[in-house]
């Protein structure tokens, strides 16, 4: 047999694992999304975020591996590359320069 | 002029031998699997979501199935990540999910022509040190007694959808005859 058997299951991976982690994660993301504060601190991937989320972005780097850290950063990302994308105040387009009258 | 058509000849050539790990450690081939209908799906243990997600959809889908016409789907979970998906590691994973669900692993080599067989694409992914994601293809594939590829269902479908597929599917084999 090839497959490397480490002897160690990383319990991370696992449900409750995979649960503590979706937690904080929600805990780390929410604060953001409610924080008035100016995105000071970078995570990965060219997220920003407010100093004080600090404490709930240590939380979720804890508590899941960080390639998932990273994984769930880039999929916030382009997430709100999306909403940008289409909430009618920030998408890019023809601007109504006013007139002079 | 009127074109006749004829039934549809031929199927994808989808499927084929294996010889993987079970999450027993019992060394496993594809006639191990003949007799029932078949579900499998590709990904490993390190997924952040979609995997536990899919395998989620398909172990409600089978238990679905399993309500409605009483036919005893076997659900099959095989590892993209056979370095770090041991049976221990494959094993503590699957009986999660459900009792059912066979998780299989194996050396690479092995993993790599099934992987082929199936068309299913995978690759690690990102650079955190040790650490790596694999990025792979979302399908389940459904096979027959005879583990003869019949259909596959993408990420798209719901648990209603892929339980209804897979009974749809189930019916019209019954149908078709076949030499």
């Amino acid at each position: 047999m090839g497959s490397a058997a480490s002897g160690d299951v990383d319990a991370k991976v696992l449900a409750a694992g995979r649960s503590a982690c979706y937690k904080a994660r929600d805990a780390f993301f929410q604060c953001v999304e409610s924080s008035k504060g100016a995105a000071t601190e970078s995570g990965t991937v060219g997220l920003l975020y407010p100093s004080d989320c600090k404490h709930s972005r240590a939380q979720f780097e804890k508590m899941c591996r960080s390639t998932w850290v990273r994984h769930f950063d880039r999929q916030h990302c382009a997430k709100k590359r999306a909403q940008r994308m289409l909430e009618p105040e920030t998408r890019s387009g023809p601007i109504n320069i006013p007139q002079a009258t | 002029m009127d074109v006749k058509y004829g039934p549809s000849v031929g199927k994808a050539a989808i499927g084929g031998p294996f010889k993987l790990v079970n999450h027993e450690g019992k060394t496993v081939t594809e006639k191990d699997f003949l007799g029932n209908w078949t579900l499998m799906y590709f990904g490993f243990t390190s997924c952040p979501d979609i995997c536990p997600d899919e395998l989620q959809k398909m172990v409600q889908a089978i238990d679905a199935v399993d309500k409605k016409s009483g036919l005893k789907i076997a659900p099959l979970f095989v590892s993209v990540d056979p370095e770090r998906d041991s049976v221990e590691q494959m094993k503590e994973y699957v009986q999660e999910f459900h009792p059912r669900l066979v998780g299989l692993t194996g050396a690479p080599e092995d993993i790599k022509q099934v992987a082929k067989s199936f068309r299913v694409y995978y690759m690690k992914t990102g650079d955190e040190g040790d650490d790596y994601l694999v990025d792979h293809s979302i399908i389940m594939y459904l096979m027959d007694p005879k583990m003869e590829f019949v259909n596959f269902f993408g990420k798209n479908y719901t648990v209603d959808e892929l339980s209804q597929g897979i009974m749809d599917e189930v019916k019209s084999h019954g149908k078709t005859k076949r030499s």
